[in-house]
């Protein structure tokens, strides 16, 4: 091997063994070189595994098996070298990554999972995480097969390994990885890509738009539903979350339009224009919702029966409102005939949550009907700093008809902790 | 164009929980008015529908401000649009599962939608809740003078038994499509109790009239809106009513809308 090889750096040691980058003297070339110790328990079965799975793909953006070398207590894999930097890396050099490259760089990452399990024996990862992707020439690609396991093996998984946080919580017991337990890690990695913070921390996997309320509803229910904990619930394979991604990367395209001058339209200059929802950007005319739905969250005995009715938080000195708006206000009920309707200020997004952190309603004003006590919780982002703040609560009993009305003032301060206001309903 | 709304819903009145949902979200952006209403009938014979009825013109409904608001400003395709209508659907589906398997109930609802944005409509169909076109024929000899016409199809059998719902089966998928709005044409979105009891020409009869006055007062102040909204409430609580006498006991939700 010496005669063949020369060892030029190391490139990461970790507890299976020692990564190379190594000079090939007769092709004259750069390799890496894994060096594998064979001491450990299961080693050889994850060496077989890894080298058996290297052998039947030929993808790009998976590195090629070239070379096998054999040593009295190691066997050393020579593969292609990717030159990058890893996910990992990357996401702690530059932080989160916007939703259109968490997409891009999912999607990527998608395929290639979704190309191992297509296989003809159906190879599963098993043990998919940031450290394993790499950016090589501007695309995406997966490394390490030391956990992947083959669909057709009907044998007892040994040695299999796998990251906590992004190994899915029946590997845990069984240890054996799965297509769901791929899917699991595959919106785990995703999860780190948007919020920068990797799913083992005490906090767990949570929905990313409590961080980033810039991030689509889309992208957060995709990351839920691939880490759910039966992995009934999760997609059943990469091809659905190929197909949910796809949709999300249309959705979040840019659009181009033509810049205009002088009313006429100018040839060959286009503008990237990149239209975003933050803020009231619409005025409301006419705004219903009618239901005897009370949502009952199952499971729980209801500590709190009644009708609650919210009135959003209230920017004081701004009284304008158009007088539709104001009537579109009465017919939802909310409003009582004779209240002075110019107190009401610029209604702002309010998200109801139970205490287990569900989210209950919505960012927009209606009658919510409740069988326990709610949080409700205004984002950070409503809110302008050095500006005071009034919130009103209004709350009326189902069964006795009694209102009651609560009233408070925040002050929106400049150095926020970061952490979004939340009241209870009680 | 200003678009005139009106709503019915029977409220609590009558035996038992309403089981009807209504939603009306109409707002005014820079590229001018968007429009969603939704009407729900939660199947009567499955336990707590008014939860599945409820649980949709709430999904829809956010939807309509968070992800519809950003295609509509976005300028999406129609193609768009009714890709991200379906997809919502889905989601509501799955969540339906999931309050039916935690609740340990069987739940269903009909589901009648239409999304207005400019000049083009989508229409969101399941059930046997209908949408309803009326317009004013150009030559009124030997017929109605207002042309009534149903945009959906029933998904029942011969034997009136509901074919297709949200919730129950997990599997039915709504009929989603889209196609131009003309002025002069008036939409109404109602439940089975509300239709029940007024014909085709009946529902023309009364809401037709409504679309003469439109052209008149298209450019009137804003103030007026609401007056013409409330104009056009009584209109359908004309119809409710004579739905009631024609029979009808069951709850009634409906919404109108007017394209002047």
């Amino acid at each position: 091997m010496e005669e063949r090889y020369r060892i030029l750096k190391k490139l990461a040691e970790g507890g299976s063994g020692t990564t190379y980058l190594v000079w090939d003297k007769r092709l004259e070339c750069n390799w890496v070189m894994k060096r594998l110790l064979l001491e450990k328990e299961g080693q050889k079965e994850a060496v077989r595994r890894e080298m058996s799975a290297l052998l039947q793909i030929r993808r790009e953006g998976i590195p090629v098996l070239a070379d096998v070398c054999y040593e009295t207590d190691a066997v050393c894999l020579i593969m292609e070298y990717m030159t990058g930097v890893s996910l990992e890396e990357r996401i702690r050099e530059r932080g989160p990554m916007e939703e259109p490259d968490a997409v891009f760089c999912a999607l990527q990452t998608a395929e290639l999972v979704g190309f191992l399990h297509q296989l003809p024996t159906g190879l599963v990862h098993g043990d998919l995480k940031p450290l394993n992707l790499m950016f090589h020439q501007g695309k995406i690609g997966l490394l390490d097969f030391g956990g992947a396991f083959s669909l057709q093996d009907k044998g007892q998984s040994t040695g299999c390994c796998f990251t906590p946080g992004y190994g899915a919580p029946e590997l845990k017991e069984d240890g054996r990885p799965t297509v769901q337990s791929d899917v699991y890690a595959f919106g785990a990695v995703l999860f780190f890509m948007v919020t920068g913070e990797g799913p083992e921390s005490d906090r767990g996997i949570y929905p990313v738009r409590e961080q980033r309320p810039g991030l689509s509803s889309g992208l957060e229910a995709l990351i839920l539903n691939c880490t759910r904990t039966e992995p009934e619930a999760r997609y059943g394979s990469m091809e659905e979350v190929i197909r949910e991604l796809t949709v999300l990367q249309l959705q979040s395209q840019q659009i181009h339009t033509v810049k205009v001058k002088n009313g006429r339209k100018k040839k060959g200059i286009f503008r990237k224009q990149k239209i975003t929802t933050e803020g009231r950007q619409f005025r409301s005319i006419r705004s219903v919702l009618r239901t005897e739905g009370s949502f009952r969250d199952v499971g729980r005995d209801p500590c709190y029966r009644g009708i609650l009715l919210l009135v959003a938080g209230i920017l004081s000195g701004i009284s304008w409102m158009p007088e539709d708006v104001q009537a579109a206000r009465k017919e939802t009920g909310w409003v009582q005939d004779g209240e002075n309707p110019e107190v009401l200020g610029e209604i702002l997004p309010v998200s109801i949550r139970c205490r287990n952190g569900e989210r209950k309603l919505v960012d927009f004003d209606a009658v919510y009907y409740t069988d326990e006590n709610p949080m409700f919780e205004l984002p950070l982002h409503s809110f302008e700093a050095g500006r005071e703040y009034e919130v009103t609560i209004s709350q009326k009993e189902r069964e006795s008809g009694q209102e009651r009305v609560r009233q408070f003032v925040i002050c929106a301060c400049e150095d926020g902790a970061g952490e979004p206001v939340v009241f209870s309903g009680h | 164009m200003r678009i005139r709304t009106g709503i019915y819903w029977s409220g609590a009145a009558g035996p038992g929980r309403n089981q009807d949902s209504l939603s009306l979200q109409h707002i005014s952006l820079q590229r001018g008015e968007c429009l969603l209403a939704l009407v729900c009938d939660g199947i009567g014979s499955l336990a707590c529908s008014e939860e599945a009825s409820g649980c949709v013109v709430h999904g829809m409904t956010e939807w309509f401000y968070h992800e519809g608001k950003t295609l509509i400003l976005e300028k999406r395709s129609a193609e768009m649009i009714l890709l991200a209508l379906q997809k919502q659907l889905c989601l509501i589906q799955e969540s339906l599962k999931i309050l039916q398997r935690t609740q340990k109930i069987q739940t269903g609802t009909t589901l009648s939608g239409l999304l207005l944005i400019g000049n083009r409509y989508y229409l969101i169909q399941i059930g046997d809740s209908r949408i309803y076109r009326i317009r004013k024929r150009n030559i009124p000899i030997y017929q109605p003078k207002y042309h009534t016409v149903c945009l959906t199809k029933d998904d029942r059998n011969q034997e009136g038994h509901l074919l297709k719902c949200l919730g129950m089966a997990g599997r039915d998928r709504a009929l989603v499509e889209s196609g131009r709005v003309r002025k002069k044409t008036c939409f109404l979105l109602c439940t089975d109790g509300f239709y029940r009891g007024s014909q085709s020409i009946q529902i023309g009869q009364v809401l037709g009239p409504l679309l003469d006055r439109a052209g008149k007062s298209g450019r009137q102040p804003v103030r007026n809106r609401q007056e013409q909204n409330r104009q056009f409430d009584r209109r359908l609580e004309l119809l409710a009513e004579q739905s009631q006498k024609a029979g009808s006991r069951d709850h009634m939700a409906a919404v109108g809308i007017l394209i002047p």
